[in-house]
């Protein structure tokens, strides 16, 4: 569970977020969809604790990783979140092969060798990469290198995991064959999840449960028929760039979508 | 590199000026060639020079000068030394500088600049004006039995001095061009800092760092007026390879000539390690890095 409130954070004279509260409960996956630029990476740097917030609380699990605790301000530092994050561009370790990648979190939390390169097969096994362990990143196409860091991120058994607009480095005849993949890997995965994306039709896609963020604050969040049914003004003027895409989902593509 | 000139500028003169293209491409050619080869035969001629007066046999009868030798040793020891020294020091202020935001940054790193501008003769007056036994420090220097000039310490002091802003350069840019987001999903796999730095951070800077080591390595060999200012010149001691080609070239010019030979090829040989080194990375890393 993750429970953000009232987070404010500035860089320079720029409000990023300007008082976000946020709950994605235990086990769910949340989508953060919303225009660029209005501070959804942020949101996952703040939940991760790559960005300390100027103003507010963040609990995971109901554990204070950020705000004050009586009179001494708390900042837990990353890897004690216990959170897996798949980047953008997914900030792959660049001088390291695909298993040396999936197996850093584990060597680095001395995880017994043995068991480190169990996991590791597994999870090239789980995610297709068993051909690739031994190559470098660069070696690797778009979709390679996202399960990639996928199963790094997945390889700490983390408790939270954030994706950040995962499929949006991907050429778009491989975004959709790596969506359904990523939809039917974080459907077997018991974690805590926020998705973020800018693309409405990804959103509703992916998600069980939907917020949608407007410059610096979010706007709504609801399940994903209310959102969609009932959207407050902001959101039904961001969804309607999604017109575009029911068109197409009438037009057949439905599985993709059930 | 004659097919890139001609292909690639003078392609674009022809755009621009369609009807005398063929003069503009003859001109723009004496324009790039004549400059090229004079500023190539400048440089090159007195490296040539170095060698021309000497064969295989002078130089294996200098290597035995025991002058020739204490230099050679000398300037090998200390500017390894100065070399090492300057990446104790330079490499964590590199990466302070690199990620750390604090008051007076640009003064504190305006002032560890200061050495590539300054002239050397300036520096060795200013060492010694803060460490000799007279000099600013001197007093508290000597209370603890330290008197610099005229001691081999004072020659890597000055070489340290006067190098250890290229690998200080160096690391930094090299910190500074790293990608963020790597370094950060290192933060949350590894519990440990130093385990970040170590095995992230570093290894991919690591192609700044050498380019960096290797510069100051090769300014400690060559440092000249520092040293001689702040260290003296003293055979066995103090003096280095320059110094003593400088000494030399009165009584001894043939020995002079071999141990100039000597550091044209250590330093052409640098030289070749630093290109393969930048060549390196940009096979390695093309992609992410």
């Amino acid at each position: 569970m993750i429970k953000l409130s009232m987070i404010k954070k500035s860089y320079g004279s720029k409000e990023v977020l300007k008082g976000v509260s946020l709950e994605v409960r235990k086990r769910e996956l949340l989508c953060l969809v919303g225009p660029n630029g209005a501070g959804k990476t942020t949101i996952l740097n703040v939940i991760a604790g790559l960005c300390r917030p100027d103003e507010g609380t963040v609990f995971i699990n109901d554990v204070l990783m950020d705000g004050m605790n009586g009179n001494h301000s708390v900042h837990v530092y990353p890897s004690d979140r216990k959170i897996g994050y798949v980047f953008q561009d997914y900030a792959l370790f660049p001088h390291m092969t695909v298993s040396q990648n999936i197996a850093y979190g584990m060597k680095a939390r001395h995880v017994p060798r043995n068991d480190a390169a169990e996991r590791t097969r597994k999870l090239l096994d789980l995610l297709g990469l068993l051909d690739h362990s031994e190559h470098y990143p660069h070696q690797l196409s778009g979709g390679q290198k996202q399960k990639t860091a996928l199963a790094r991120a997945l390889a700490v058994e983390p408790e939270i995991l954030l994706l950040d607009e995962p499929l949006s480095a991907l050429d778009p005849r491989a975004r959709e064959s790596i969506r359904v993949e990523l939809k039917r890997i974080l459907g077997t995965l018991e974690v805590t999840s926020i998705y973020v994306t800018h693309d409405v039709a990804e959103a509703y896609d992916v998600s069980d449960r939907i917020a949608v963020m407007g410059p610096g604050r979010i706007e709504q969040t609801g399940s994903r028929e209310e959102v969609f049914s009932k959207p407050r003004p902001y959101v039904a003027q961001f969804l309607g760039d999604g017109l575009q895409w029911k068109r197409s989902h009438l037009n057949g593509n439905h599985e993709i979508y059930s | 590199m004659g097919q890139y000139a001609s292909d690639g500028y003078s392609g674009n003169l022809k755009s621009n000026r369609r009807s005398n293209s063929f003069i503009g491409r003859r001109t723009s050619d004496l324009l790039i060639w004549v400059p090229s080869v004079l500023f190539l035969l400048f440089i090159g001629i007195p490296l040539i020079a170095v060698f021309y007066n000497l064969d295989a046999t002078k130089i294996a009868v200098e290597l035995r000068n025991p002058e020739i030798i204490s230099a050679l040793d000398l300037g090998l020891v200390t500017s390894l030394l100065a070399t090492f020294v300057s990446f104790i020091f330079g490499v964590p202020t590199a990466y302070l500088l690199a990620t750390r935001k604090f008051i007076g940054k640009p003064v504190f790193d305006a002032i560890l600049d200061v050495p590539i501008v300054l002239p050397p003769a300036v520096a060795g007056l200013a060492l010694l004006l803060a460490f000799a036994p007279r000099g600013l420090l001197g007093p508290e220097l000597r209370q603890i039995g330290i008197i610099l000039p005229g001691s081999t310490l004072a020659v890597v002091l000055s070489q340290f001095f006067v190098a250890s802003p290229f690998i200080l350069r160096s690391s930094k840019a090299a910190f500074e061009s790293l990608d963020k987001k790597i370094i950060d999903s290192a933060r949350l796999l590894n519990p440990s800092r130093l385990g970040v730095f170590f095995t992230i951070t570093l290894p991919l800077a690591a192609n700044g760092v050498l380019a960096g080591l290797v510069m100051t390595w090769a300014r400690a060999m060559g440092e000249f007026g520092a040293t001689l200012m702040f260290a003296g010149n003293l055979p066995g001691v103090t003096q280095t390879m320059p110094l003593a080609i400088y000494m030399l070239m009165a009584e001894d010019p043939l020995a002079s000539n071999v141990l100039s030979a000597i550091l044209v090829i250590t330093s052409f040989s640098i030289l070749i390690i630093f290109r393969l080194l930048g060549r390196g990375k940009s096979v390695q890393y093309y992609d992410q890095a």
